[in-house]
Formats: C-alpha cells, structure tokens, sequence
C-alpha cells in the first residue's frame, strides 16, 4: 500500500524535477522522512509557492489527476473507489483553516532526506520548518507528531533557525502561545492521554522529558532574544 | 483515500499468521489493526498487534514470544516497540460473547465492529478514538448489525456518547448518513440509560467549549460534546469517495 504510494510519489517528484519545479512534501510522508513511523493516512501532501503551481498542474494532469481546486490548496485525484490517489496541494502557505495561522512556503528553505524504508530522497520542510506546521495546527495527530520528532531529534532544532523562520512568516506570537500551550500539555499528562489514544502506546518518561526540554528552549530563546 | 485495497490482513499480518499456526486458542485482534480492517483510514503501526485474549489463557498466548517477537501483559512504550521486529499486546479481557461476534479474515480473528466501535466510543481521551469510531460507522454502515450496536451501547451505558457521535456525523455531512431510525432507536434507550456526568467534558481532555454547531446535539443527549468540529470533518473529507 504505502509502497505504492511511494511509487507515486518517486513519479510525481521526478516528473517535477525534470521540469526544475520545486515542490516540498509534507504531511505523513514528510514526518516519515524524519524518522518517524506513526499512524497516518493514506495521502499525498505537497506544498509549493503559487507561482509554479501551473507547472505542477500541468505535471499531475499530464500523469492522469483531476484537480479540484480550493482557495488555498489543491486536492488531485486519480483512480477511483479504493484504488483512488489523492494528493493535497498546499498553493503559497500551509494553512490551518481552524486558527488561520498559515506558514509560507517561500520563507522555508527546505532540505533532502531520504526515506528510512526506501531508498526515494523527498524534498521536505526544514526540522524547524516542518515543527512550525505541526505547531501551528496543534490537532492530536500533530501533537503526537511535534513529541516523537522533539525527542528523536532533541539535539537538532535550531532555536535561532525557528524564531527566524517564525519572523519571516509572521508568526511569533501565534508560536509562543502555541508552545506555551504544549508546554502545559506535556506537563499536566495531556500528552500521554493523546498518545495513548492515537497510538495505544505509553509515552516514555525519557521522550516527554526531552520534548519538554526542546519547548522550553525554543521559549527560554524567544524571551532573551526578543526586545 | 487512497489505495487501501491492496493493504490486506493477508499481507500485512503475515508475521501474526505464522506466529498463531500452532496455537488453537480463542483471540481477537484489536486496537488499531482491527480498526483499520474496518474503515481503511488511519494505518496502524505495522509491527504491533493487540489480541484480546480469556485471562486464563495469558500462560499460553506468551508461548507467541520469540525470533523477534516480544508479547508485553502491559502498555509498551514506543521505543520498545521500535525495538523489536513484531510485538504483541495481550488484553485479557475476552468474553465469551464477544469472541462469537468475531470477524474472521483471511483466517485471522477480529473484534466484530460493532464492538471495536462502542470500545472506542468508551475509550476515547482524545481525538483520535473518536475519529476512528466515526470512520468505522460510516464506512461499515450498511454492513453493521445495527441491533447489536443498539443493545451492546445500552448495556456498556454508551447510548448518549454514541448517539451525539452519529448525530455529530449527520450535522458534518449535512445528510442523514447515519440513520435517523437507529437515532430515535438510541434516544428512546438513552432515556432509560444512565446519563454520563453532566460537567464531564466528552472526550475528556484539552477541548472544553462545544462547538456552536454541536450545542443542540450536547443538549439533546444530554453530555458537553467538545469534540472539535475539523475531527469528524477530516474523516468525512476523507472518506468521501465511499458516502458521496
């Protein structure tokens, strides 16, 4: 299943590479290539500035996709009944349509990695980019997401990196509201609860101890280095 | 949704398949394996099984150990998972009735889904059981045992959790997807059944405004229903390739 997925993923990515579009994957397959194998959908997520968006229509089209657009993303189609496709386009900004927070996609330098269980290389957000995505939505599925990508990659998130990316999307306070509610999840056992609920797991006390530890940071960074 | 058929127990269970060749015992699988059997939505993590098993039968069922599987009597971490090749979770809580409800396939046992519904209704601590239940509602919609689901809810005291839920589908699809029968069906129960804590919200946790939408649905059956409205949302988004 996944496999296949990946299959279509190697396809829409060569396709754009060959064009010089550059596209980012985000999403479960964004979170995978950071090391994580959690529970997730089984869709495509990619995001791009609006300004190739016509090159990657016309890409999607020319693999057989229908395009259904929306305001701010697209959703492409192939197949249908259980054998369908479908690939979410984020157009310029991920946006969480709950809280209208959104994170451009021309202030995210992006990075390669490649996939722990294929040898397919994505285009992917940033560390801080991809936690600033996950934050700013905050669902249970993103908190799990935030926790199992602080604590394997307790060591790598640039403080400075995040605020800086923070600024150039406007995000800042909408951040430090957002770490600060996490913060209070992680300490009162709102996260085990998640956790537990999502994936029938325990939450190692090693894990939350180390996310705790990243979002502290990444707090105790924005009041010394914020006027 | 997206290319699910190809995602059979057949396949994805095989590590399971040959662990259980010799042993002949009463189990159901269940948790998030037996919840993806049902709506193809969410995946579950590949390596890890939950088997419900009778609690007298636990000696037998760590028989399964071994070759880089590990069988855990309590809730494993992540990390312990990650560090085997297969684990297996044993719950031992099997009834009889329960087992016969099962749902054989491809030659594995699963908790029927009227039962892995009304467990997650019950469990639900966050966002996600609740999601799942409401997948599996509409997705095995015109499969289910609707008299079962009636009776088991009235019996597990679910009937006002589980009615706001299919009337919260109703409201999100702006359709009578779940069918307005079983609702009156369900009120009529509910009506008789205890009534979950007044002030407790539902699911517990972070969330503590009803959504506008969902108010009448919580005044009606009578529970703070502060489930975000984007949770039942992204299931109907999802899999609307099979109600539209």
């Amino acid at each position: 299943m996944e496999d296949h997925l990946a299959r279509e993923l190697r396809t829409i990515l060569e396709a754009c590479h060959r064009r010089g579009i550059v596209v980012f994957v985000i999403g479960a397959f964004g979170v995978r290539a950071y090391g994580s194998l959690l529970r997730h959908t089984l869709d495509l997520d990619l995001a791009v500035e609006r300004k190739v968006w016509p090159a990657l229509a016309e890409v999607l089209e020319a693999q057989g996709y229908h395009l259904s657009p929306a305001d701010i993303w697209v959703t492409a189609t192939k197949g249908d009944g259980e054998g369908t496709v479908e690939v979410h386009i984020a157009l310029g900004r991920v946006t969480d349509v709950h809280s209208a927070l959104s994170y451009p996609v021309q202030v995210e330098p992006g990075t390669q990695r490649s996939l722990s269980d294929s040898n397919i290389v994505l285009p992917v957000f940033t560390l801080e980019g991809l936690l600033i995505t996950k934050l700013i939505a905050l669902r249970d599925n993103d908190v799990v997401d935030i926790v199992a990508l602080l604590s394997r990659h307790a060591d790598r998130v640039d403080a400075q990196r995040f605020w800086d990316r923070a600024a150039a999307a406007a995000l800042e306070l909408g951040l430090e509201n957002r770490l600060a509610e996490l913060e209070e999840m992680l300490e009162g056992g709102e996260v085990d609860a998640i956790w537990w609920d999502r994936l029938g797991l325990m939450l190692d006390e090693s894990e939350r101890q180390a996310a705790l530890e990243v979002v502290r940071h990444l707090q105790d960074y924005a009041g010394l280095g914020r006027p | 949704m997206a290319v699910a058929h190809a995602y059979s127990p057949r396949r994805r269970l095989a590590w399971l398949a040959r662990r259980l060749v010799n042993l002949d015992g009463p189990y159901l699988i269940t948790g998030p394996q037996a919840a993806y059997e049902y709506h193809r939505w969410l995946t579950p993590l590949e390596n890890l099984v939950t088997l419900q098993v009778h609690a007298e039968d636990v000696p037998v069922w760590r028989q399964v150990a071994g070759e880089g599987c590990l069988v855990f009597e309590t809730l494993p971490t992540m990390a312990q998972v990650y560090a085997v090749q297969a684990a297996i979770v044993l719950n031992p809580t099997l009834e009889p009735k329960r087992y016969q409800r099962r749902r054989v396939v491809d030659g594995l046992a699963f908790v029927a889904p009227e039962d892995l519904c009304l467990d997650l209704v019950e469990r639900a601590r966050g966002e996600t059981s609740l999601a799942e239940a409401a997948a599996i509602l509409i997705a095995q919609r015109d499969s289910l045992a609707w008299d079962v689901v009636l009776d088991e809810a009235e019996r597990r005291h679910l009937s006002h959790r589980l009615g706001a839920l299919l009337e919260a589908i109703n409201a999100e699809t702006e359709t009578d997807l779940m069918s307005l029968k079983v609702i009156e069906d369900l009120c009529h129960r509910a009506n008789t059944d205890r009534l979950p804590p007044e002030e407790a919200a539902y699911p517990p946790g972070r969330h503590q405004s009803v959504p506008p939408t969902y108010q009448p649905i919580a005044e009606r059956w009578g529970i703070r229903l502060t489930l975000p409205r984007y949770v039942i949302s992204k299931v109907i988004f999802d899999l609307q390739p099979q109600w539209s």
